[in-house]
């Protein structure tokens, strides 16, 4: 058997010089050096076992650019530009838990550990030289894309977060052309942009998630070191994502993998030599030894001076996953020398304690997780059929006082929401939680959006008044739904996303009905609220005796013409002379001038509207009910003149007597009310 | 300004005085039923009209209807259960009186009805100033006289004002609030100049409720006027001494001295 390098092109601690290996193509390598492919026969991958426990070489590679490939400038840094991302922090937090969390194992709690390295741990070049072999001669390219390529003689701080009790990234190694239905996230976390195997109720599904690491390193390179919860078999692969780049007078591809010797017909191997790998994890300190799960390393970390400190860690992981830390599901250890914070269902409220905007969201989801919230609300669903719309008919008047009394009393409340999705498979209902809690006078607070376990930090903007809320989506098809409509950094739904409006109907409605729900369920409650109270003041200003005989008689003396006959003296009203009558006729109103003279120039102003049973039907008027001058005719004669009109208004100006104003056209089968005013034309 | 309901439907308005409404358990089955005895003779409805007697919320989000009944010589008796309510105390009725045939069109209303109380007295009158929760802005209340009617508006920020009722109830906003509001709103009253009950009914009654405050006849004059503002200003001491606004002020000063 034949080592896969030359042992004369090995350096002083048995590495390949990088110059040397930029030459290189590892694809060209013989078959027979292949170490493990995870598709070959139970004896192949025995002997290819022996062979990769006595190769001793791991190397950076990069492929030769050649006439049919194109000039790539990978761009997936940018989906981690998104303003609803804070920070580095944040960012690594977010997609690293996440991807955890996704990978849980049945019934198993996720623990997530963070090592930050301190100023004084950095490595030493030396100590490195075994995991940089042939990496720096393309950090060091010109034009390669980095912003701040580390030296080769500079230390190296580095950024290690390790996961157990989740499945680690199972599937075949070898695996480079997967069935279109294979799961393989070995394949997916290393060898794919853009793919991921998660779908449904997962977090992540962009399979962009993972660029965060090489996001966070200077170097744009990281290490996975994963134990496959099948197999048990550890294994280390380095990523490195630069542009396309030359070294010498080769110009290369971006895509580099510190793997194991390469061979014909097969994608970068991960080096499983215990030795190599034992040594890894010593050098970088890692927690893990033959547990399943996955460790990611970044060299040479960005955020050295304040970016990425354990505060920042602590702060984005309360802030982004305090339900599944305050649930018991999630534990996080930050360390960073010898400071140490760990987070889980006890810690987790402390830390929040500093965040005035967290700290009552956090205490309001921890009466969630431990036995729910002490009032609990089921809305009805709503009439229609199509888009989603919150209806005032969903809420009984049980259901409006309670969540109004909650409210009131400063008592936690959850509201659950039917809601009904329409895949274009066919439509289903599913529902979600709304966790309410008031707080008098703390001023404008933005709900909290959690689908699954991940925060959707930037779901909605708007904010309500002296509420906090959660909105938690744990129903699998909408879960699916929402998810579908992430973007890749999963802080916001959007209907744009890629596929979202070919999959689902109604799109923007739907992600409006629950981007909007806090705001919806406070409206109608407070509207209810608000409904007119006609008897408060009933003793103060009280309706008068109505025991005024049959209404047909008062209607007929109208109609004679004469004066308002009272029925009893005390309602007698007096009337004034006007300079104008409003009258009926067919499809609409007169306005005509009755005997008193008119003096002087003057302005009638009219406005219209059709009568409604509640409320100001000026104000409810809509240029759909009609429009002056359109299905309105205005008929004007003598001695008036019409000035303008708008909408539901006209102003008419009337020098003499007689004069008739004429307006039909409406809807007889709704009362209409006219309000008329005068003003003398020298006062206007 | 004057305002005027053009009725195209022909719509009446039934006078509240014409329904009585009492509620009471029924012996036995333990329901709560809303008995409704209505005098609709003078209406001239046709004997074939249905009249439906309804149970609704304040609010309006929830309501109940009872069955038909054919009006005939329109004096009739009209039942509804009303143990949908989780609690009927605060509801109001309304009794439609709608064309025979399908049409639905209602020929007559009465709305806004509360049953007579336990000891038989009247409790149907409402307030001709309602009160409503609203956006005002900065402001605690503000009274529309933009609307048909009068409505005092009380901000909607729960946290100022927990119970508008309290608010509006409280010795402190009567003595020193409503005397105002009642001089602005006969102000309204006298310039909308209500022709009749049935054209304006808000203006009609803040009218009468200034007559009677007064003692005087409502002043066929523009409210600005000399005449007006005495008729105006008679009035609202007139409320001040019936609602002993003095004493009502002195109490609290004590209190909260």
């Amino acid at each position: 058997m034949r080592l896969c390098m030359p042992i004369a092109r090995l350096g002083s601690r048995g590495c390949l010089q990088g110059d040397e290996i930029g030459k290189q193509s590892w694809h060209k390598m013989p078959l027979a050096e292949v170490p493990y492919t995870g598709r070959t026969s139970p004896l192949r991958r025995f002997s290819v076992s022996l062979l990769a426990l006595r190769t001793m070489t791991a190397t950076w590679s990069f492929r030769k650019k050649t006439e049919l490939d194109t000039d790539r400038d990978p761009i997936q840094g940018e989906f981690f530009s998104g303003e609803a991302i804070d920070d580095a922090a944040e960012a690594l937090v977010r997609e690293s838990i996440q991807n955890s969390l996704d990978n849980r194992r049945a019934e198993e709690s996720v623990k997530v550990c963070i090592y930050i390295s301190k100023e004084g741990e950095a490595l030493l070049p030396s100590q490195l030289i075994r995991f940089t072999a042939g990496l720096f001669p393309h950090l060091l390219a010109e034009r390669n894309g980095l912003e701040a390529a580390p030296e080769q003689r500079e230390r190296c701080s580095w950024i290690a977060v390790e996961d157990f009790g989740t499945t680690g990234l199972t599937g075949d190694p070898a695996t480079w052309n997967p069935a279109d239905d294979e799961k393989n996230n070995f394949y997916s976390f290393f060898r794919a942009e853009g793919r991921s195997d998660k779908s449904g109720t997962e977090g992540g599904r962009w399979g962009v998630g993972k660029y965060v690491f090489p996001l966070c390193s200077r170097a744009n390179s990281f290490f996975g070191y994963t134990v496959p919860f099948d197999t048990k078999r550890p294994q280390l692969l380095g990523r490195s994502i630069l542009k396309s780049h030359r070294v010498g007078a080769v110009r290369y591809q971006p895509d580099g993998y510190f793997a194991a010797p390469a061979s014909a017909g097969l994608p970068p191997m991960p080096i499983i030599s215990p030795e190599i790998i034992g040594e890894f994890r010593h050098l970088f300190g890692l927690r893990r030894k033959q547990e399943p799960g996955l460790s990611i390393v970044v060299p040479w970390r960005i955020g050295e001076e304040d970016e990425l400190t354990v505060e920042s860690v602590r702060s984005a992981c309360v802030k982004d996953y305090f339900l599944p830390l305050l649930s018991g599901s999630l534990t996080v250890e930050i360390r960073s020398g010898s400071e140490l914070v760990v987070l889980n269902a006890g810690t987790a409220p402390e830390y929040a304690q500093a965040d005035p905007a967290l700290k009552p969201v956090v205490e309001l989801a921890r009466g969630v997780v431990q036995n729910g919230l002490p009032h609990e609300v089921r809305l009805d669903r709503y009439e229609t059929t199509s888009a989603p719309r919150w209806e005032t008919s969903m809420f009984s008047e049980a259901s409006l006082r309670e969540i109004g009394a909650c409210l009131l009393d400063n008592e936690p409340i959850t509201v659950r929401v039917p809601m009904r999705i329409h895949p274009r498979t066919g439509a289903k209902w599913t529902h979600f939680d709304v966790h309410m809690i008031g707080e008098s006078g703390y001023g404008q607070a933005r709900p909290y959006f959690i689908r699954n376990d991940i925060r959707v930090t930037g779901a909605s903007r708007r904010t309500v008044q002296d509420v906090h809320a959660i909105v938690e989506i744990r129903d699998p098809d909408l879960s699916k739904l929402l998810g579908d409509a992430e973007n890749p950094s999963h802080t916001e739904w959007r209907q744009e996303t890629r596929g979202f409006k070919e999959r689902y109907m109604y799109p923007r409605a739907t992600l409006e009905f629950v981007k909007d729900s806090v705001r919806e369920i406070l409206r109608i409650v407070r509207q209810a609220d608000s409904a007119p109270d006609a008897l408060v003041l009933a003793d103060l200003f009280p309706i008068g005796e109505e025991s005024v005989g049959p209404p047909a008689a008062r209607r007929r003396t109208k109609k004679d013409g004469k004066p308002i006959t009272p029925p009893t003296p005390d309602l007698e009203l007096p009337r004034r002379s006007r300079l104008m009558t409003v009258s009926r006729i067919p499809g609409g109103f007169r306005i005509t001038n009755t005997e008193s003279p008119v003096t002087e120039p003057t302005t009638i102003s009219v406005r219209a509207a059709y009568d409604v049973e509640r409320g100001n039907p000026f104000k409810t008027y809509s240029p759909f009910d009609f429009t002056f001058g359109k299905q309105i005719t205005i008929d004007v004669t003598g001695g008036a003149s019409l000035l303008e009109m708008a909408d539901n208004r006209m102003e008419i100006e009337v020098r003499s007597s007689p004069f008739l104003i004429e307006v039909s056209g409406f809807d007889v089968n709704r009362d209409v009310v006219v309000n008329s005013t005068t003003k003398v034309l020298a006062d206007v | 300004m004057s305002k005027k309901r053009i009725n195209f439907t022909g719509r009446q308005r039934i006078i509240r005085d014409h329904v009585q409404i009492e509620v009471h358990e029924q012996p036995g089955s333990g329901s709560i039923i809303a008995h409704a005895s209505c005098a609709l003779a003078g209406y001239e409805f046709p004997a074939t009209s249905q009249a439906i007697l309804e149970a609704y919320r304040p609010s309006g989000l929830q309501y109940e209807r009872s069955s038909a009944i054919t009006l005939g010589a329109g004096e009739i008796a009209v039942e509804l259960n009303l143990n949908a309510f989780a609690d009927h105390l605060d509801c109001l009725f309304r009794l439609l009186v709608v064309a025979p045939g399908d049409s639905g069109l209602v020929l007559g209303l009465a709305k806004q009805l509360r049953p007579r109380d336990n000891s038989g007295n009247d409790s149907s009158r409402s307030s001709i100033l309602p009160v409503e929760r609203a956006e005002i802005g900065p402001r605690l209340w503000k009274l529309e006289l933009d609307a048909g009617a009068p409505v005092l508006l009380v901000t909607s920020n729960a946290t100022l004002v927990p119970d508008h009722r309290e608010f509006v109830r409280h010795p402190m906003f009567l003595a020193l609030v409503m005397p105002d509001v009642l001089e602005r709103c006969l102000f309204w009253a006298i310039d909308r100049n209500p022709e009749s009950i049935e054209e304006d009914e808000s203006a009609w009654w803040w009218c009468v409720l200034g007559q009677d405050l007064s003692g005087r006849p409502t002043p066929d004059a523009p409210p600005d006027s000399d005449e007006a503002q005495e008729f105006i200003v008679a009035a609202v001491d007139g409320f001040c001494r019936r609602h002993g606004i003095h004493a009502r002020y002195q109490a609290l000063s004590g209190e909260i001295e």
